[in-house]
């Protein structure tokens, strides 16, 4: 039982790093970014390909979530900018982003899964009956970490604090004098470094392929949703919720259906609570 | 603006439509006929993709929703037939039973995510369309599992051809007919602006649910003639990459347009199957037109060829004035 809570946590920080990316992104410009799956792909595979041609594994992690907030502001730049007054086109063009993204991985590295090794692969927790992999632990150190860091940057600094009143109305933020664009362009940093982050933590224990992201993808849109679109701190309540629901329903119910329980929580937010569990002024039902 | 029905402009104009889409299914059932191989396959796919795809128009095109979930319908009539083909059922009874059936799950879904807008309505049918596939993936003894499973014949080969070559043209039909009625109407005053719909009177939630479930029958009988030609399904023919490829097809080809449906299938199919580029580089090519188009031609090559063809031309002065601006709907 406490081992099939602990696999919760781990998924539930997993989703709570991408869904926070998801959510700030979602927040400062309303755009449901599903090209986050592709940067999280990209971000892998420079992962990968740094430590496969030698390099300490720190230095390839570093490449890989630098390569993570690249291409997320590349997103911005070459297309979410311009479709900033039509918020219509905002799920069209994401999903041809996420087809261009994971096409150039599958592209430029193949369709076959790489495995990538970290130097804590063999190192094994355990307290009691509870065993924890290294790279599980890792994982769940990098998203803690991540997210107070985050959360020092949101509450702490004056950029932060000209994010979130951007994320609260954006037409009082310009008129106040807030460079938008340079706003729009952080929080995709940001959503990418975090993308990054989530990519060279979970990459160990799945395999790296093109279509690694997709599953964590709509469980962390899950997550965005239960936390209420826009909201930081919903994410991460959403994340370990999720996570826990996966892992027990893996657990007791089937392994093969985990993302499917993501699902059903998505249903039955909808049709009991379409407020979200907690409410932000992001509106999401007629 | 509808061109009303009673006037004799009306009627010429229905006659127009009604023989061109009759032509338009003649040519097709010739193309079914003749083109042997992999152009054949090609064919074949888009006259398949037509038929789903004028669901999607409504629901899409019309309505402005992005739904996903087209391909889990698609595939449901695929599925559905061929498991109750497998029972030994007639294939009339098979195929009316799996539009039907996949009808029913299209009101479920249509109940769960019509209330919700935009984003929340693209991420749950995205949602919807990956835990349709996994299940697909999984029930291995109804299913068959990844690999697929083999479709029995119902209707022979000639019989399939002529009712793909019909439902083309029946279908497109029905789509002019919907796009005219008040319920296209209502569809379009919800793509418009969806609060001043609603503050109107238009019911935009049913209304909504009502495309969705009619959306569902055309995908659902384009996947029972698929499965029927092509004798094998797969998982892999259903993914929500090819709902996005989908969508794609209806924006590229212009949204809510009659012909839409034809021209973003042909487009897509064309650049997936014909033009040989690599593995993924298609798709790239793809992603970025579609995204261009998006940006530059939101309406669409449709949209795009109209809006060319009505502006006027200022270097040749002595060409008569255009025509004073028609209904933008009759055009397309």
């Amino acid at each position: 039982m406490i081992q099939v809570l602990v696999n919760g946590v781990f998924l539930g920080c997993l989703f709570a790093v991408v869904a926070v990316g998801l959510t700030l992104v979602y927040g400062v410009m309303e755009v449901p970014n599903f090209a986050h799956a592709g940067v999280i792909v990209l971000a892998a595979y420079t992962t990968w390909s740094v430590s496969h041609a030698g390099a300490p594994f720190a230095v390839a992690a570093l490449a890989g979530i630098a390569c993570g907030g690249l291409v997320s502001v590349l997103t911005e730049v070459l297309a979410y900018r311009w479709i900033i007054t039509r918020p219509a086109a905002a799920p069209a063009v994401a999903l041809g982003l996420l087809l261009i993204l994971q096409n150039v991985a599958l592209r430029l590295y193949g369709g076959e899964g790489r495995s990538l090794d970290t130097p804590y692969d063999t190192v094994l927790l355990k307290a009691g009956s509870v065993s924890l992999p290294g790279v599980k632990a890792a994982l769940i150190v990098l998203a803690v970490l991540s997210l107070v860091a985050l959360h020092l940057l949101l509450s702490r600094t004056s950029l932060g604090r000209a994010m979130r009143a951007v994320a609260q109305d954006r037409e009082a933020a310009a008129m106040l004098g807030i460079p938008m664009r340079r706003q729009y362009s952080l929080a995709f940093l940001i959503a990418g470094l975090l993308g990054g982050v989530a990519a060279v933590a979970y990459g160990p224990t799945f395999q790296v392929s093109p279509y690694m992201a997709d599953d964590v993808l709509l469980s962390a849109f899950v997550v965005v949703v239960l936390g209420g679109l826009g909201s930081v701190w919903g994410a991460v309540a959403g994340g370990l919720v999720l996570g826990v629901v996966e892992g027990l329903g893996a657990a007791y119910v089937s392994a093969a259906y985990q993302s499917a329980f993501g699902f059903l929580i998505l249903v039955l937010i909808l049709v009991l609570r379409p407020g979200g569990l907690r409410s932000t002024n992001a509106r999401r039902v007629a | 603006m509808r061109v009303p029905a009673w006037t004799a402009a009306g009627w010429t104009r229905h006659a127009a439509t009604a023989a061109g889409l009759t032509a338009l299914s003649v040519v097709a059932y010739l193309l079914l006929k003749g083109v042997q191989g992999d152009r054949g396959q090609v064919v074949l796919l888009v006259v398949v993709w037509a038929i789903a795809l004028t669901g999607l128009n409504l629901i899409t095109g019309l309505g402005g929703y992005p739904s996903l979930a087209h391909v889990s319908f698609f595939g449901g009539g695929a599925y559905l037939s061929a498991y109750l083909l497998g029972k030994g059922l007639p294939m009339a009874l098979c195929a009316l039973l799996a539009v039907g059936g996949t009808m029913l799950a299209g009101l479920v879904v249509a109940l769960v995510f019509s209330r919700t807008r935009g984003q929340y309505f693209a991420i749950g049918t995205m949602f919807f369309t990956a835990v349709t596939n996994l299940v697909l993936t999984n029930a291995a003894d109804v299913t068959g599992g990844p690999n697929g499973r083999p479709v029995d014949l119902g209707f022979s080969l000639d019989t399939t051809l002529v009712l793909l070559a019909a439902s083309l043209g029946l279908s497109l039909g029905a789509f002019y007919a919907l796009s005219r009625s008040r319920f296209g109407d209502r569809l379009r005053a919800i793509r418009e602006d969806e609060d001043l719909a609603q503050h109107v009177g238009v019911p935009t939630a049913r209304v909504m649910l009502i495309a969705m479930v009619v959306s569902s029958a055309f995908g659902a009988w384009a996947g029972v003639l698929f499965a029927q030609y092509n004798g094998v399904i797969a998982p892999s023919q259903f993914t929500f990459v090819q709902g996005f490829l989908m969508l794609v097809a209806i924006g590229l080809g212009g949204g809510g347009r009659l012909l839409a449906p034809l021209v973003g299938s042909a487009v897509v199919i064309g650049f997936t199957q014909l033009i040989k580029l690599g593995p993924g580089v298609s798709q790239i090519v793809l992603g970025v037109l579609f995204i261009l188009v998006t940006l530059l031609v939101p309406n669409g090559i449709l949209g795009g060829i109209t809006a060319l063809r009505r502006r006027p031309r200022p270097t040749a002065p002595d060409v008569p004035a255009p025509a004073p601006a028609r209904a933008k709907e009759v055009a397309s």
